[in-house]
């Protein structure tokens, strides 16, 4: 294969503030990771220990396998809404007994645990990638049942779990429930539709409802153990299958039914030993540009990614915009498309178009980096058929089968968006760098635009224009769009699997690539008609 | 053998000593003798031709023993002078000539701290220290025998030449000096003996400890050009030498050997009894040479589980893309539990801590499955390391340290009722002092078990009625078997 060449300054003005730039960004990242693992506070962890309890993240390491790899995922769910960072549970891809798993642990230190809108979301996108990919799931559950005063946003979505979970138990993928605690009303049916629970002596608590709703609604007196209690259910509802002793044993209990699945993944192994990339990944902080206005040469980022830095570039003269090219990632081949200049054009459109059913004809997965603004506006590229290229690529990236990954290491606007395989294209995965944006457009150009019909329309009707308003509308629409493209409020609300530290992105595609191998990888041979 | 220091136990000792050697050779007879102490042992090596001639081929020392067993040797003996050694080459002769020995043997003395010697016995074979002898003369004292066995003279005492700077041998047994050397047995995992030394073994690189034998599993012999160098050699081959499966006396060698007291060749019988073997057999690590070892043992299991790895596998170990806590090991040292912590990110060490004590400034060079190679305080140390099935050792150079595994998850318990007494070693039950019902006081005698040549008094551990006895005379039991079981008060 190919090998990139690196030509980057690490000792120029423009690396140094770049990495500066970046450095930031990675701040304020930390700063939402440090609220997700802090939970519900210091207070709550600490009365959580108290019960002799484990905190979600340490259930989490003692059910995967040491020193294996985790990756978490919508770490920073929440983070700009009026809810806590990490909706209230962990979800992510771990090891457990050999067996790549989507690992679910609600967080009872946060409000009891108790599931919000945000962490609704995070569920339902936890289980579908669960479904996806075929990816076991394991969830611990400690859960209050929903956030009440929020139920209008919780109660219609979230009986989507529910159906979720046997959907999963209906395609074969396993489905594991250990019951720490509290799973009680709706919660109850996380541990009912699971192929598998098994329940903390003492302390799981599963039932419809409990000791006050049944004495309001039957006038019976029953105790929490007698309602819903791990014991009970074990030798007399059957709602368990295992009563563990406490909860490492519930763990060791956890690994020991996903060990004797003997689950095998369906896509091939990847080759042993891959090479890592020649050049040091914490280039990549220096390489991308602080403003995104600016584009930066995407060969160096894939560099810093893939096998070796090896890279078989695919019509590198034709739709320059756009790389596209072979490669492999931890030992699997993969193709890439990779936005080198913002804009897309015909050519770049076209082309990608193509490779995308190379690849399947191969079946090779595909992973696109997006920095892209959209696909070219003009006469010229509109007579040129802008529209029908741009269709073509999407039409593409639509029908394609193989798994696609996405990582989005600047802009991703328009149509551009959705060529590239942005979120409302169902990537198996999509991670995105701290300093991404998202948006119909940026806000300057939106608001301007907004400002250009506002004056026509006032023109048309003959009215007089009010420029003082105009103007601080379009402040207030700029500084709006600004913040709402934000990474940190697109990650927030669930648009995407997490923002990552663009030094992880090797660790992060290799293992999301990985989890979706474990499905089968095979690529499509129809597609919607080519508009020609 | 059994000394006994005052009249009320002599009995019993006499009981005792008739027991153990009519089990050993079939013959209950034993004898009396004075008790010399402080003393040196003091021994000749002689040997005997069919042609009446008896030379000797100088002395040995093996003042250093346990349990009245040798445990370091020395040739030539470091503590008599010059008229001393020849009367004792003198009278060793003497008694070769008396009985007209042939092959080889050895006359062994106490010698008292007046200069007086008392003779011992004479053993008529060649002797587990033989090799000291060997090494300072140059000679092979087997070949030596072949000779004398096919009627071949020996060569005239004049032609022994005089010994060449000197040799020490020190016995690796397999027991555990910290608990009054109770014989260990079991499967020897791995034994790895030091370069640049002779080191004589019954194992090779693993092996079975049987209860049917003496616990002597190898002796490491070193020579040097004087006695400060063959004790430096010595001990530092014992320091790598490696040896995991069993318990064993390499520290209580090793600080023997660096004894002020042994190096200034002023240590007599008395030496490990009065130093306490508890104190001279403790790990030769400790403190924060200790914690480097154990993480380096965590190290090396965290290389070999990614090697095992079958998903993932090339992803940097303990990858986080949110952090959390590090990755944890417990290991087991005697009754102390070591929870090793560290994280790496791509490779790199980030944290390091054994119960919450940081290592000093760590630096990861290399982790593999049997080598980690680590700087911990400034200093660099290539860490050999075996992982077996229940046990890690790490050998620092300095050291062998192995540490037991503590699994993740606890199996669900096998309990055992309160009260019960079971077998610490394996063994034969040789006496049985109660049955059910009889009424017992804490440190009453209830059980006697006998294994490689010893008795274990099993003791009550609690005052109370006996409720049940479940073996009888004859039974053999395995470690953990329940003997006696004691409803307490």
């Amino acid at each position: 294969m190919s090998t990139l060449l690196s030509r980057i300054d690490v000792r120029s003005e423009e690396y140094a503030a770049n990495r500066a730039a970046m450095v930031d960004r990675l701040d304020r990242l930390a700063a939402f990771h440090a609220e997700a693992v802090d939970g519900g506070g210091e207070r709550y962890r600490q009365r959580h220990h108290d019960r002799g309890r484990l905190l979600a993240r340490e259930r989490v390491e003692r059910l995967v396998d040491p020193d294996s790899p985790f990756l978490e995922l919508s770490a920073t769910a929440g983070a700009e809404t009026e809810f806590a960072t990490g909706g209230s549970l962990i979800t992510g891809i771990g090891v457990v007994a050999g067996t790549e798993c989507v690992v679910l642990a609600n967080d009872p230190t946060v409000k009891g645990g108790s599931f919000n809108p945000i962490s609704v979301r995070k569920i339902l996108r936890a289980l579908d990638i669960c479904l996806e990919n075929r990816l076991p799931m394991v969830f611990l559950v400690e859960s209050g049942g929903a956030d009440l005063p929020h139920q209008l946003e919780i109660f219609l979505p979230a009986g989507e779990i529910f159906r979720k979970i046997t959907e999963l138990s209906a395609a074969s993928v396993p489905t594991v429930s250990l019951v720490f605690g509290n799973s009680t009303a709706g919660g109850a049916y996380v541990p009912g539709m699971s192929d598998y629970v098994v329940m903390v002596d003492g302390q799981a608590r599963v039932f419809l409802g409990g000791p006050p709703l049944v004495k309001m609604a039957t006038g019976e007196n029953a105790t929490e153990e007698e309602l819903g209690g791990a014991r009970m259910h074990a030798t007399i509802s059957g709602v368990a299958d295992y009563l563990a002793h406490d909860e490492m044993d519930c763990l060791r209990l956890g690994r020991q039914i996903i060990s004797g699945l003997h689950y095998a993944k369906r896509g091939p192994a990847p080759t042993a030993n891959p090479s890592p990339p020649l050049y040091d990944p914490d280039e990549i902080l220096g390489i991308v540009s602080a403003d995104l206005k600016v584009p930066f040469p995407v060969r160096e980022i894939l560099a810093r990614i893939v096998d070796g830095s090896e890279f078989d570039e695919f019509k590198p003269a034709y739709g320059p915009n756009l790389v596209c090219g072979f490669a492999s990632l931890h030992g699997q081949p993969i193709g890439v498309l990779a936005n080198d200049r913002g804009v897309l054009l015909n050519e770049d459109a076209k082309k990608a178009a193509q490779f995308i059913q190379l690849a399947n004809r191969v079946d090779t997965p595909l992973l696109f980096c997006q920095n892209v603004t959209g696909y070219m506006v003009g006469t010229e590229y509109e007579q040129r058929g802008m529209v029908k290229d741009g269709s073509h690529q999407i039409n593409a990236v639509t029908n394609s089968t193989v798994p696609h990954l996405t990582l989005q290491i600047g802009g991703s606007y328009g149509a551009g968006t959705y060529g590239m395989c942005g979120r409302p294209y169902d990537p198996r995965f999509l991670f995105v760098w701290p300093n991404a944006q998202t948006a119909v457009m940026g806000g300057a150009q939106l608001a301007g635009t907004l400002s250009i019909v506002a004056r026509a329309s006032a023109q048309d009707r003959g009215l007089e224009f009010d420029e003082e308003a105009d103007a601080q509308r379009t402040a207030a629409i700029e500084a709006q769009i600004e913040h709402e493209q934000q990474a940190s409020v697109l990650s927030g609300l669930l648009h995407d699997d997490g923002m990552i530290d663009p030094r992880h992105s090797r660790e992060v595609l290799g293992m999301a690539l990985s989890a979706a191998l474990t499905n089968e990888c095979v690529g499509a041979d129809t597609y919607g008609v080519f508009r020609m | 053998m059994r000394l006994v220091e005052d009249e009320d136990s002599l009995v019993e000792s006499i009981a005792a000593a008739s027991r153990e050697a009519a089990a050993s050779f079939g013959d209950g007879t034993v004898y009396l003798e004075r008790f010399v102490a402080p003393s040196r042992h003091i021994e000749v090596q002689i040997f005997g031709d069919r042609h009446g001639r008896v030379i000797h081929l100088h002395e040995r020392e093996c003042s250093i023993q346990r349990r009245h067993q040798k445990v370091i040797e020395e040739a030539p003996s470091a503590s008599i002078d010059a008229n001393t050694r020849s009367a004792l080459h003198e009278a060793a002769l003497r008694a070769g000539h008396a009985v007209g020995y042939t092959n080889a043997g050895t006359v062994e003395f106490l010698l008292a701290p007046t200069g007086e010697f008392f003779f011992l016995e004479v053993n008529t074979r060649l002797q587990v220290e033989h090799p000291v002898t060997e090494a300072v003369l140059g000679l092979d004292l087997v070949e030596l025998q072949l000779d004398v066995a096919a009627g071949r003279a020996l060569p005239d005492q004049a032609a022994i030449a005089a010994p060449s700077g000197h040799a020490i041998e020190a016995r690796i047994y397999a027991e555990d000096p910290t608990a009054d050397f109770a014989p260990s047995t079991g499967t020897i995992e791995r034994f790895v003996a030091a370069e640049g030394v002779r080191t004589d073994a019954a194992i090779d690189l693993s092996g079975e400890v049987s209860a049917h034998y003496d616990a002597l599993i190898a002796k490491v012999i070193a020579h040097g050009d004087d006695r400060a160098q063959a004790i430096n050699r010595l001990a530092d081959a014992l320091r790598r030498t490696q040896l995991v499966g069993v318990s064993h006396n390499i520290a209580l060698l090793v600080r023997t050997l660096e004894h002020d007291e042994f190096r200034d060749a002023e240590a007599d019988t008395g030496f490990i009894a009065r130093h306490g073997a508890d104190v001279l057999g403790a790990e030769l690590v400790d403190g924060d040479e200790r914690d480097a070892c154990l993480l380096a043992a965590a190290l090396a299991e965290q290389a070999a589980r990614r090697a095992d790895a079958t998903v993932l596998q090339s992803i940097p170990s303990g990858f986080r893309n949110v952090v959390t806590e590090p990755q944890r090991t417990t290991y087991e040292l005697g009754d102390t539990t070591f929870v090793v912590s560290y994280r790496l990110d791509s490779g790199r060490l980030v944290t390091a801590d054994v119960d919450g004590r940081a290592l000093d400034d760590p630096v990861l060079y290399g982790a593999e499955p049997d080598h980690v190679d680590l700087l911990v305080a400034g200093l660099r140390r290539s860490y050999s390391v075996h992982i077996g099935p229940e046990r890690v050792t790490v050998n620092s150079t300095r050291a062998t340290l192995s540490v037991g595994r503590r699994a993740r998850f606890a199996e669900p318990e096998v309990l055992v009722e309160a009260g019960s007494l079971v077998a610490s070693m394996p063994g034969t039950v040789s006496a049985v002092a109660v049955e059910p019902g009889d009424r017992v006081s804490a440190g009453d005698t209830l059980i006697v078990l006998e294994a490689m040549k010893m008795e274990i008094a099993v003791k009550a551990s609690v005052g109370g009625n006996i409720e049940s006895v479940d073996v009888v005379v004859g039974d053999t039991v395995e470690v953990g078997d329940v003997l006696v079981v004691i409803d307490s008060d």
